[in-house]
């Protein structure tokens, strides 16, 4: 087989030229499923129906955000972060492209995989303890400023 | 010649896309996308070898003639230069 090496200069050309890119999220939205910097995903082009638990890359004016779908509407998707607890109203145009996998510790995760999928489902209906856990730690955070304030 | 610090690599169903990490990313935001045989140049380019040294080596792992291999070896090695790779 003769080498063959692609170069592409960001995600609009490398979607465009050879249909697939590659990245690593700057947040933790998407934690546990992705580590800020640290877990690189696979997206392709979004080419077929999206449907719930796919997560998919959406455009802003500045950046790309990746998030879960959690319901698909015939104009709009509703999307979340899996670490975050308000849902988004996506319109359908803004959807650019769709995750198919990820690299965890350097072993790549098809979005197809088993446990993977048992995952997304869970953590879905998990949400509630999410925002159960924000609130928690923002009131212990109100807690923690007030008693500094208190003992300057 | 060496790889600039930072790049990951991400090999999938035979092909390695590489993504710039960390400080890179300021001055390269986009990906190399290799076949597995270009994959294994990188490697050896990553590994400290010099041209010279993966010529013969890319030669007997692909059962290629010297020419063959310096030629393919080059055009690899001409690429990653000319997507800023090397230094």
């Amino acid at each position: 087989m003769n080498p063959a090496v692609e170069s592409f200069e960001n995600f609009e050309a490398a979607l465009a030229g050879c249909g697939e890119y590659v990245t690593q999220v700057r947040g933790v939205s998407m934690y546990p499923m992705l580590r800020y910097r640290k877990d690189p995903i696979l997206i392709h082009p979004l080419d077929g129906p999206v449907r719930p638990y796919d997560v998919v890359v959406y455009a802003l004016t500045d950046r790309y955000v990746v998030h879960r779908v959690l319901e698909v509407h015939p104009d709009l998707y509703v999307i979340r972060g899996d670490n975050c607890v308000g849902k988004e109203y996506v319109p359908r145009r803004l959807v650019v492209g769709i995750v198919v996998g990820f690299w965890r510790f350097g072993r790549y995760v098809p979005v197809t995989n088993g446990l993977y999928r048992a995952y997304s489902r869970l953590w879905v209906a998990l949400n509630p303890l999410v925002r159960l856990a924000h609130r928690v730690r923002g009131l212990g955070v109100a807690v923690i400023r007030r008693a500094a304030a208190w003992v300057r | 010649m060496k790889i600039k610090k930072g790049f990951l690599l991400c090999p999938v169903m035979g092909k390695t896309m590489a993504i710039s990490t960390g400080e890179l990313e300021k001055t390269f935001p986009g990906m190399i996308k290799m076949n597995e045989t270009a994959a294994d140049i990188w490697r050896w380019i990553d590994e400290g070898k010099e041209p010279e040294e993966i010529y013969p080596l890319y030669a007997e792992t692909y059962g290629l003639d010297a020419d063959q291999a310096r030629s393919e070896v080059d055009m690899v090695v001409g690429k990653m230069a000319e997507a800023g790779v090397l230094e």
